[in-house]
């Protein structure tokens, strides 16, 4: 923060975010099983970030698009078009869908993770998303952070130093 | 299941902080005897709380902070996370190791073990509770300790809850010893499986 006054608008569990606002960060905090889904128009300079908490809504139509994976996309895609961006120049980066348990072989919800991935995955291919880059699965959890005015995405790792992805 | 299985009436969120705080002062008897000192519980209440916001009762998505994992099987299936801050546990290895608050400040391999055999107290102590109230047989899984990010640790399970309902039953409490508060937060998550079978099978005092 030496010239200018960033702005971080934390997206939180099951919500979308996008911003043309070139103070503003979109940011995901501690991600564990959940994926933070970024995408960036260089030529509009307009950000999206979603915060997916699982795989799929099954048909369901909650108040918050961004939760399951297969929603949340096509909601992020509208969101930033009526920004201005357009979907073939979208640059997605990824993080996320880590696996936090310790007891090995354990089951059922930390298989979450993976799930997520999957359709993460699934649901970008659909929607003709190509994901340039992923820092993804493992276990630890993790922090995006998208810089609007530079399309920057950075990911942090609880302990560790930030990278850019 | 349907969502009014997850959020409880009134009735329910009494019985249920009824049976937890049999839990809870089961688990804190353990610990009691674990460390040789008295140990009361100074507060324990239960509310409902928005899920993208229940990070922010042990600091914040990216605090970092411990949390023991147990998994419930036998005639309820299910699973709990108990989560605090990293600085509550390093209270809480200087209560089990006779230390003076504000020796530990990191996790060696001497304060990891310390906090895994405290977990497995508390977590065996408060589950047996629960299992005695109800009546249900439970078998509980040897602890999984964690540290990380809170959010990173909270999701999946919150993720599970988040299914059929956007808010999330916490039970918060905090205690101490004659000498010694421990401050913090304690956070109680149990799967929405788990609950719905305990409270089912708890009649009250």
């Amino acid at each position: 923060m030496t010239t200018t006054q960033l702005n971080a608008i934390v997206v939180g569990m099951g919500e979308l975010q996008v911003s043309k606002d070139p103070q503003a960060v979109l940011t995901c905090l501690g991600l564990g099983s959940c994926i933070g889904f970024s995408s960036y128009d260089p030529v509009a300079k307009v950000a999206g970030l979603v915060h997916i908490v699982l795989p799929d809504s099954a048909g369901k139509t909650g108040a918050l698009p961004g939760k399951f994976a297969d929603t949340a996309l096509p909601a992020l895609i509208g969101d930033m078009e009526r920004l201005g961006a357009e979907k073939r120049r979208m640059l997605v980066r990824i993080t996320g869908g880590a696996q936090m348990s310790l007891i090995a072989g354990s089951a059922g919800i930390f298989k979450t993770g993976e799930r997520n991935l999957e359709a993460t995955k699934i649901a970008a291919t659909e929607h003709g998303l190509r994901i340039a880059a992923a820092d993804v699965g493992g276990h630890s959890g993790r922090t995006l952070r998208l810089y609007v005015e530079t399309g920057k995405v950075t990911v942090t790792t609880a302990g560790t130093e930030t990278k850019d992805l | 299941m349907s969502t009014s299985s997850i959020i409880l009436n009134e009735a329910d969120l009494k019985k249920w902080t009824e049976l937890v705080s049999k839990g809870v002062t089961n688990a804190l008897n353990g610990l009691s005897d674990m460390v040789e000192k008295e140990i009361e519980i100074t507060s324990l209440e239960a509310r409902y709380i928005a899920i993208k916001d229940v990070a922010y009762l042990v600091g914040g998505p990216e605090q970092t902070t411990a949390a023991i994992y147990l998994s419930v099987s036998g005639a309820a299936e299910g699973h709990m996370i108990v989560i605090y801050r990293s600085d509550t546990a390093f209270d809480l290895i200087d209560l089990l190791l006779g230390q003076p608050s504000g020796t530990t400040t990191e996790l060696g391999e001497m304060e990891i073990s310390a906090l895994g055999e405290m977990g497995n107290i508390v977590g065996s102590f408060f589950l047996n509770a629960l299992a005695d109230a109800t009546g249900l047989k439970l078998r509980v899984s040897p602890p999984s300790v964690m540290m990380d990010m809170a959010g990173a640790i909270l999701d999946a399970i919150l993720a599970e809850i988040m299914l059929d309902a956007d808010e999330a039953l916490v039970m918060q409490t905090s205690f101490g010893t004659e000498d010694m508060q421990i401050n913090g937060t304690f956070l109680c998550l149990p799967s929405p499986s788990l609950q719905t079978a305990l409270l089912a099978n708890w009649s009250g005092e």
